[in-house]
């Protein structure tokens, strides 16, 4: 895959002709299933287009499509999947290094599945998807303010404006479906579908998706207010016809051909979007099954979005800054995502799209082992990137198990830690990437999403 | 050139210069003593045979002044070298492992400090760690050679880059293949270079082509129908003239004077500067925010960064020579003979409107970045944690930037400068009184807001002050405290209880907080006794009067008397506060002590102090509510009570009053101008040598002289606006040629380190910046000189170059597909800003004015504004521009994108402002009185293509028009509400009217106008977003001919220039 070497050099146009033909693609193909960029290679030794086109991953993989649910706000791990049963004798004990005294999690967890994973109460639903779920224990960074964590996790850098992981997702594999945006963002932050340097066509598609607005109000102008399909329809043939007599006055060129196929797909993509985020033609038993809530609606959308081919779906659940409250906050932020997460894992098993399809859940740091004050039915918890935890499920990840160890009371990593570096280096291997070797040239430096950094987690890969 | 700003350097070091020399003096002094040592015959063989193979194999490759690198300032093949080190310290002390920085690396225990690096193979073998040790503990004998020779940055062949050598004055090539082609200098050096590859240029465009592609070129939009008819008739005429004498073989150029008179005509209307300054702006990532995501919007806004863009506009409608430009954006503040409203002062925004972080080494970092990438295209900024990995760029010359940069501060006050405020007098009086009326509420709310916490003080003295001395309430004591006596938590006010042994309110108090419980009735009073007593501290009379007979069982009882002391006072504290609060009411009328009391914790201002102008241009800045001197409350720390303080308001005001004055994001020297010292790897913990603030090694040589003025930013902004910066002008004129042609000399504009690719045409490149620089640093004549080349006006259509159509053996597709050697022009999509701006245009409705606060480009309703007037949002670009390829406003991208994706065509079919521009331009009375439909058709394609239609399009239009009806009759997807049909009908005559009249306004005048300045809001501010106030399109349907007419917008034809 020549993808490493991609740099982004001039337009020229006729490069990517030459490029075609030692290929042996034709025009035809690239045009229609390609939004093609004009960040096209004058290098001999690096040609390769960054396109939308669908494109295998330099190594074997499952993974082909990714769902993201980002916990913005920081859950705490303590009470959601780090269970330490040993605190609970040391409740209002002060520990070294913490503020406070220490807060054992007010809820019972379950050991969940044939697996035995440890689950919280808070999470009924999942319990029941344990044996699919792989709960990482270990993460850890030195950032627990909301803001640059945020981009941190989303892009690998606090401070300097990278690409987010979607976009590069997207710039590595290319997309399935042409008629649909290859990485929709159903809410969220900015930072979690920015393309940064690269090219634009790999940003994240913003929607406005909400259950029961209108569909073909999703996306930006994606259907008209002005006149009906059929009008429409004529209206494209007469384009084109303008078009190809244009194209006879200056020369046949690639560029003007994708353009013109551009018309054709946005057309197909009135129809096809518009489709693909109305969840109304669901089953009443599956809609039921994802729940009533916002969330319920949005992971329910996300699936129908893979199963078209959409190569990334960013979705936001956030909600979980719990500085007081946790007894009632946390069940109640944990009950939103506990119902659609888990009729997520469920359906795309059942529809056999599970092992192509990477769910990550996660926040951007964790939360103290103490709580200011006293323990009592309002006790919270502070930021606390020391330690937190993430999950993943589908995709190629072992199921049924969790990874890395924190001290007793979850105040530090106590073996294997995992960094978002190395969470990112894991993600791009199990969709096949080397993520040494995912980069993109940009002013005179190759960029990775890991940096200088990363170290994949091999025991999570099946 | 350029005397104005040259400097004399005068033969004075500063201070701090001086400093640096001694130290570097001692450092070198040292190194000599220590080479002083003689050693015997038998240590130095032990050196030779043992010591410096292993240093030779493993260390010299990147440390070492025989090869010329020295990373990390280190090397390692004189003695010398070792114990003078590197940015780190010594690498080696005699006698000492620990400290000999050589031996910590190559033991590999410290991430941080691990030596030789993974990649240049496996750690050093123990018995080899064992011979360096032993060596270092003998006293590390070697030859006594020449003191340290210091090398920065990277071997000789990094140094040897193109780009750093002096920009040279080719000859012009004088043997060609075809002089007759020849325009002027900069063909020949093209043909020189298509000779080289048996190739030949093409043919010109025709007139209807050229003169779109000039004016998109020039302007950002298309030509008028009349413009582009007279321009294509009197050119192809010319043409023709030319090529007949060609093929007598004379030169002839009578094309090249109708290019010409369209060349002046263009460069003179103010619409140049508008779309050059879109071009600058890319490079200076402009932005109207400054990308912190908290705050809310008062805080992210940037609310007067227009002035810096239209600064810009302004620069190159005057062809302001481009030394001085460059030196205005960095340094307008020192210039000579400057007035406090200098217009010039709004240059220094290229500094200021940049992303700003939390963190001030980030912005600082942001600017070295833009200053470095914008006028030489360095990335120095690779060199923060680093030397540059590829190019010359030792890591201290990054910290020497840095050094200006820290020195460099922003004033909170912006100037007013001249010329932003044309708005009528009474328009500019309404903008007074509604910002005098939010200044009042809040100072008014600054005293309602302090007296409301002020009262929580006085209630609540005892348990807080108690809370206070226990460590706050996150300690268990505090919290039994906040418990007992149900407190909440205030931030304003459980921070500033400052319980301070020298104060005359808490002193007292602060010095019994020491007695253990035990001791404490006993002690107590003698402790009281002793604080009234004490003339230093000079006990405040009331609380003197309190405690003096008080005989206190705790600290509790002695808080609870505080808080009896200040509930005693309280109605008179308050009264006081009125006072202050009042204009006229001096605060000396006031009890002397009775001020004193209510100063705590908080000072008590007069009115005029708040109200005074800095104080409340630092309200609306919103950088900080108060000034240093009051410390607290920090109203800014995340908590702003939004019922007592109107900063989002007056922030709204200032961004969209037209009444309101243009203020400069000014720069400053700071007071005290200071050097940094070297980050180790980027750690401002971790500090390395002093870097002077000085130009760049590279381009400066080793006889650099470090900067004396202030900061130094006027030094650096003439250092680089030098004719010997070998960089700089490459750097503009690579610039120009890349818009001109879509495709620079040099492919990456904003890199031209040893990562870049060659320049396609380096002769050109530097023949092309010597007549720049030349041509008084004139932006103009650069056009001028690159626009009436036959290399320029080539045709679009790679068929019709003579060796594509004969079909011969050389196939110049094959030979230079790229079109790397300019053998025709090429296709180019329009950017964002033209595709938007022509569809204004041609609504009829286009604003013209020049310059001002920015507007919403993207939304409904819209705005008839150049696109260069949008409001742009860093951390949140709109999706329209995204999908446009606009560049990315976080840092320098001086080229853009031209992706194409069906977003991109879901906006030309189904956006409102593609709606807008078919029914404004079949509205047009030309098309609308139009006798028959094909001179309807005709006059559309004059109107949006400016040409004539074939006979076949003219056909494809009629047969689209009439069978298109039939499918009209569907409803449309989103019905629109039915009005009657009366109302209905009179609206359409006066819409139609209205479109008429709007449709004979004349599109985008050619000659220069005057700004006529708006004199009402166009824009208003909801939540963080700025909204255009105006009417949205009517969403009635299309009409056939209006579906035509959008036809027409969707086509490539409209989006490319060929």
């Amino acid at each position: 895959m020549e993808i490493q070497n991609c740099t982004n050099s001039l337009p020229t146009p006729n490069s990517r002709r030459e490029f075609l033909r030692q290929t042996g693609m034709s025009l035809g193909t690239l045009a229609f299933g390609t939004m093609v960029a004009d960040y096209l290679v004058a290098d001999a030794k690096a040609e390769i287009t960054a396109s939308l086109k669908p494109r295998s991953a330099p190594m074997p993989a499952k993974a082909k499509h990714v769902i993201h649910i980002f916990a913005g706000g920081a859950p705490s791990h303590l009470d959601t999947f780090d269970y330490k049963p040993g605190m609970k004798a040391y409740a209002e004990k002060t520990a070294s290094g913490q503020g406070g005294v220490l807060f054992p999690t007010p809820f019972e967890f379950k050991k969940s599945g044939k697996s035995g994973l440890e689950i919280s109460e808070i999470f009924p639903k999942l319990q029941e998807q344990a044996d699919d779920m792989c709960v990482i224990r270990s993460m850890h960074s030195d950032i627990p303010a909301h803001g640059p964590a945020t981009k941190l996790m989303h892009t690998g850098s606090a401070i300097l404006q990278k690409p987010s992981l979607g976009s590069w997702v997207l710039y590595g594999l290319g997309t399935e479906s042409q008629d649909l945006p290859g990485f929709v963002s159903l809410g969220g932050s900015p930072e979690g579908r920015q393309s940064a340097f690269l090219p634009s066509i790999f940003q994240g598609a913003k929607t406005s998706f909400r259950p029961g607005a209108p569909a073909n109000k999703v996306i930006a102008n994606l259907q008209s207010d002005f006149t009906t399909e059929e009008a429409q329809r004529k209206q494209l043939d007469l384009v084109r016809q303008l078009n190809e007599a244009h194209m006879k006055t200056v020369q046949k060129d690639e560029q003007l051909e994708a353009r013109i196929e551009s018309f054709e797909l946005a057309f197909r993509m009135q129809t096809a979007a518009t489709d693909a985020f109305d969840i109304s033609k669901e089953s009443q038993k599956t809609r039921d099954a994802y729940g009533k809530s916002d969330l319920g609606a949005k992971l329910l959308c996300a699936r129908r979005l893979v199963e078209r081919g959409v190569r990334f779906v960013q979705v936001d659940a956030g909600g979980w800054d719990h500085h007081t409250n946790i007894f009632t906050a946390a069940a109640r932020t944990a009950a939103n995502v506990d119902t659609p997460a888990a009729a997520l894992i469920a359906d795309l098993k059942q529809r056999g799209l599970l092992d192509q399809t990477l769910i990550i859940w996660g926040g951007e740091f964790g939360r103290t082992p103490t709580t200011a004050g006293r323990v009592n039915a309002n006790s919270g918890r502070d930021h606390w990137s020391k330690a937190y935890c993430c999950w993943m499920a589908g995709g190629g990840v072992k199921g049924g198990m969790h990874y890395g160890e924190t001290d007793e009371i979850g105040g530090q990593v106590a073996a294997d830690g995992v960094d978002i570096h190395d969470l990112h280096a894991t993600i791009l291997r199990l969709l096949g990437f080397d993520h040494t070797k995912l980069t993109y040239r940009y002013n005179g430096r190759d960029f990775r999403l890991t940096d200088n950094f990363g170290k994949i987690v091999d025991k999570v890969i099946a | 050139m350029n005397n104005f700003f040259s400097m004399k350097r005068f033969p004075r070091i500063s201070p701090l210069a001086f400093l640096g020399l001694a130290a570097s003096l001692m450092a070198a002094d040292e190194a000599a003593k220590a080479d002083a040592p003689k050693f015997d015959q038998a240590s130095l063989e032990f050196y030779e045979k043992e010591v410096r193979p292993i240093l030779s194999e493993r260390c010299y490759k990147c440390h070492s002044a025989a090869e010329g690198v020295s990373k990390g300032g280190l090397v390692m093949d004189t003695r010398a070298g070792l114990i003078a080190g590197g940015d780190q310290g010594p690498s080696v002390v005699p006698g000492n492992l620990k400290k000999s920085l050589m031996i910590v690396a190559i033991h590999q225990d410290d991430p941080e400090l691990s030596m030789p690096p993974r990649k240049a193979g496996a750690k050093l073998p123990d018995n080899q760690i064992k011979v360096l040790e032993n060596w270092v503990m003998m006293g590390a004998p070697a030859p006594t050679g020449p003191a340290a020779v210091k090398l920065t940055g990277l071997s000789q062949k990094a140094r040897d880059h193109w780009a750093f050598k002096p920009v040279t004055e080719p000859e012009v090539p004088t043997k060609l293949s075809n002089p007759a082609w020849v325009q002027n200098e900069i063909d020949a050096f093209v043909l020189a270079k298509l000779d080289q590859a048996g190739l030949k240029p093409s043919p010109s465009a025709d007139g209807e082509a050229l003169i779109r592609r000039l004016t998109y070129d020039l302007h950002g939009l298309p030509p008028t129908n009349a413009e582009a008819e007279s321009f294509a008739r009197e050119y192809d005429a010319a043409a023709a003239r030319d090529q007949f004498a060609q093929r007598q073989g004379q030169a002839s150029h009578t094309a090249a004077v109708v290019m010409e008179r369209a060349v002046d005509r263009l460069l003179a209307s103010p619409r140049y500067g508008e779309r050059w300054a879109r071009h600058w702006l890319d490079t200076a990532r402009y932005s109207d925010t400054k990308g912190v995501r908290r705050g809310g919007a008062d805080a992210d806004v940037s609310a007067s960064a227009w002035t810096y863009r239209d600064y810009v506009i302004d620069a190159f409608n005057n062809d302001k020579p481009y030394d001085q430009f460059i030196i205005e954006q960095l340094a307008a503040d020192r210039l000579p003979d400057l007035a406090k409203d200098d217009p010039r002062l709004a240059a220094l925004g290229f500094i200021t409107v940049g992303k700003r972080f939390d963190n001030m080494d980030d912005t600082i970092d942001e600017r070295i970045d833009t200053t470095s990438k914008a006028f030489m295209a360095l990335t120095v900024a690779c060199a923060r944690c680093h030397d540059h990995k590829f190019d010359p760029i030792p890591s201290a010359d990054y910290y020497s930037m840095h050094g200006i940069f820290s020195s460099t501060i922003e004033p909170l006050v912006e100037p007013a400068i001249r010329g932003t405020r044309s708005a009528p007098a009474a328009v500019r009086a309404d903008y007074e009184r509604q910002m005098k009326q939010l200044m009042d509420e809040n100072v008014k709310g600054y005293y309602k807001y302090t007296a409301s916490l002020i009262s929580i003080v006085h209630r609540e003295f005892g348990p807080r002050a108690l809370v206070a001395m226990s460590g706050g309430m996150r300690s268990e004591k505090g919290f039994d405290i906040e418990k007992k006596f149900k407190l909440t938590q205030e931030r304003e006010v459980d921070g500033s209880l400052m319980i301070n042994n020298n104060s005359p309110i808490t002193g007292p108090l602060a010095r019994l907080r020491n007695l253990k419980d035990a001791e404490f009735e006993a002690k107590a009073p003698e402790v009281i006794a002793a604080a009234l007593a004490d003339k230093r501290l000079q006990v405040n009379p009331y609380i003197a009067e309190g405690l003096r007979n008080l005989k206190p069982k705790s600290l509790e009882d002695v808080t609870f008397a505080y808080q009896g002391i200040f509930q005693k006072y309280h109605d008179r504290i308050l009264a006081h506060y009125q006072l202050r609060g009042t204009p006229g009411r001096r605060g000396e009328q006031d009890d002397k002590a009775l001020a004193q009391l209510a100063a705590y914790p908080w000072p008590t201002p007069n009115y005029e102090d708040i109200a005074t102008t800095p104080m409340m241009t630092v309200l609306v800045s919103g950088r900080t509510f108060c000034e240093p001197w009051q410390s607290a409350p920090s109203f800014r720390n995340g908590n702003i009570p939004p019922r007592y303080f109107k900063f989002d308001a007056i922030n709204a005001l200032e961004l969209t009053h037209p009444g309101g004055p243009g203020t400069a994001m000014i720069v400053a020297d700071s007071e005290k101008p200071h050097d940094t010292n070297v980050y180790i790897r980027g750690d401002r913990n971790k500090k390395g040598a002093v870097a002077p603030r000085q130009f760049l090694e590279i381009l400066a040589g080793p006889e650099r002289q470090p900067f004396y003025e202030g900061s130094g930013r006027r030094e650096l902004a003439v250092s680089i606006a030098s004719r010997t910066n070998p960089l700089t002008s490459r750097v503009m004129v690579n610039r120009v040629w890349l818009h001109h042609f879509g495709a620079g000399i040099v492919s990456t504009p904003d890199d031209f380190g040893n990562m870049s690719e060659k320049p396609s045409h380096p002769e050109l490149l530097d023949w092309l910046a010597t007549y720049f620089v030349d041509n008084g640093w004139s932006i103009k004549k650069l056009h001028k000189k690159i626009l009436l080349s036959a290399t320029y006006c080539q045709s679009a259509n790679p068929a019709v170059n003579p060796l594509v159509a004969q079909k011969g053996s050389v196939d110049p597709l094959k030979i230079d597909a790229g079109n790397k050697l300019l053998w025709h022009s090429n296709l180019r999509r329009l950017d964002f800003e033209s595709i938007r701006d022509s569809m204004l245009l041609l609504t009829g409705k286009m604003d013209t004015t020049l310059g001002g606060r920015p507007v919403n480009i993207t939304d409904e309703p819209f705005s008839y504004r150049r696109s260069i007037y949008g409001f742009i949002r860093r951390e949140n670009l709109s999706d329209l521009q995204s999908q446009f390829d606009f560049a990315d406003p976080d840092m320098t991208n001086s080229r853009r994108g031209s992706t194409i994706v069906p977003q991109q065509a879901l906006f030309f079919m189904n956006n409102a402002l593609s709606v807008d521009v078919a029914r404004s331009v079949v509205a047009r009375p030309e098309v609308a009185r139009a006798s028959s439909d094909d001179e309807k058709i005709t006059q559309l394609y004059k109107i949006m293509y400016q040409r004539t239609p074939t006979p076949q399009e003219r056909a494809l239009a009629r047969d689209f028009v009439h069978r298109i009806g039939g499918y009209l009759d569907e409803k449309p997807t989103v019905a629109a509400p039915k009005p009657d049909k009366a109302a209905l009908a009179a609206k359409r005559k006066a819409e139609g009217a209205a479109a008429i009249a709007a449709a004979n306004k004349p599109l985008a005048p050619s000659t220069p106008m005057t700004p006529n300045a708006s004199n009402t809001p166009q824009t208003k501010v909801v939540g963080t977003e700025v909204e255009n106030l105006g009417e949205k399109v009517s969403r009635k349907p299309v009409s056939p001919w209006e579906l035509l007419a959008q036809s027409m917008i969707c086509a490539n034809e409209f989006v490319y220039l060929n």
